[in-house]
């Protein structure tokens, strides 16, 4: 829905001017568990729509009234269709006689997002993980993950005392498997857990001195299977390289990126391969 | 030739470099930030959402506006949906 129906500009129009809106992840996905109240709340609306024999469900667009009854609902596979939204929106908004709300209420309730680690560590290297399709799926937009690696884990992407310029290691599997296990594409099938890294070799090496900054190469490859839907096999090939940056008076990466030189995701429809390119890129955020 | 050769070789040694692979640092930053600014953008994370349901229903009470509730598996903010 967020690349269909929520991106179309009328529908955006209305739902910000005259709703407040709220999305609720079922399972909390990336996030922190819900808060109770939140949980009541949406108990009692499911209890709503099934007691009045309203749409409803887990993927499901509700219009709540201030004195908590529901005035629409939409199923996922209607609410994604910009037009069927459009219309049970303005059905809403003349019934009720709505008002736009002020722009100092809407700016006074709208929060930034939230996902991303939950209290990451003090000495914690925090990457984001990004991964998009780019040919048929593309409008599938680009997915996020959030990797912690502890001190202890980060550090093997630095060289060691005796480390030469040219000098290569390869990066503990434990250590490189925790970015790479999210190297999947967006998909209906978004859950980390669905993926096996079949195989993984990421080779760094000391490249560049200069001055008081170290700077190391990343090339590898990666292997994965992902799913794309519940019973479609998938497999993710690609090739990777990074370059880190870090300060060689305290050992602090200044500056890590990761991106595919070349990825691919083929998932089975009917037993026929559906190939598509990929792109991947990791970044430091902390 | 030989020269150059040396020449060459004590100026890369002077620049601290190694002999590893070369990347294209341009096009490696380029491809990070592509991503960044698709994952940053869609026109869907324009909408002012709030925080929470409690939250929305609070605010709806106080300004006798409805709430759009939109429930879903996954998460729709980090395109794992």
């Amino acid at each position: 829905m967020r690349a269909s129906s929520l991106s179309h500009p009328t529908v955006r129009a209305l739902i910000s001017k005259y709703f407040l809106p709220v999305w609720l992840s079922r399972d909390q996905y990336q996030l922190a568990p819900r808060a109770k109240a939140d949980h009541q709340e949406l108990l009692r609306i499911d209890r709503y729509t099934r007691e009045h024999k309203m749409p409803g469900g887990s993927v499901c667009v509700f219009l709540v009234a201030p004195n908590g009854n529901v005035l629409g609902s939409l199923r996922v596979h209607e609410a994604t269709k910009a037009d069927k939204l459009l219309s049970l929106l303005e059905e809403v908004i003349q019934r009720e006689k709505l008002t736009p709300r002020s722009a100092e209420a809407i700016k006074a309730t709208a929060s930034p997002m939230h996902t991303g680690i939950q209290n990451p560590e003090r000495e914690g290297l925090l990457l984001h993980v990004m991964t998009r399709l780019e040919e048929r799926r593309a409008h599938y937009g680009v997915s996020e993950d959030w990797v912690e690696l502890s001190a202890s884990e980060w550090r093997h992407f630095l060289p060691g005392p005796r480390t030469g310029l040219g000098d290569s290691w390869k990066v503990p599997d434990e250590v490189a498997r925790k970015i790479v296990q999210y190297f999947y594409p967006p998909s209906p099938n978004w859950k980390a857990q669905a993926t096996t890294v079949r195989n993984c070799t990421l080779k760094a090496t000391l490249y560049n001195r200069p001055r008081d900054e170290g700077v190391v190469h990343l090339a590898g490859v990666v292997e994965l299977s992902h799913p794309f839907g519940r019973d479609s096999p998938g497999v993710v090939k690609a090739s990777v390289v990074g370059v880190i940056r870090y300060r060689l008076t305290d050992d602090t990466i200044t500056s890590f990126q990761m991106a595919s030189t070349e990825a691919n995701y083929a998932w089975l429809w009917r037993g026929k391969p559906q190939p598509e390119r990929m792109s991947i890129a990791v970044e430091k955020l902390r | 030739m030989r020269r150059w050769t040396i020449v060459a070789v004590v100026a890369i040694l002077a620049s601290g470099q190694g002999s590893g692979a070369a990347i294209d640092e341009n096009r490696l930053q380029a491809q990070v930030q592509r991503l960044h600014a698709g994952a940053a953008g869609g026109d869907w994370k324009h909408i002012p959402w709030v925080a929470s349901l409690a939250e929305a229903r609070r605010c709806s009470q106080q300004e006798h506006a409805p709430v759009f509730l939109f429930t879903h598996d996954g998460n729709m903010e980090s395109g794992r949906c």
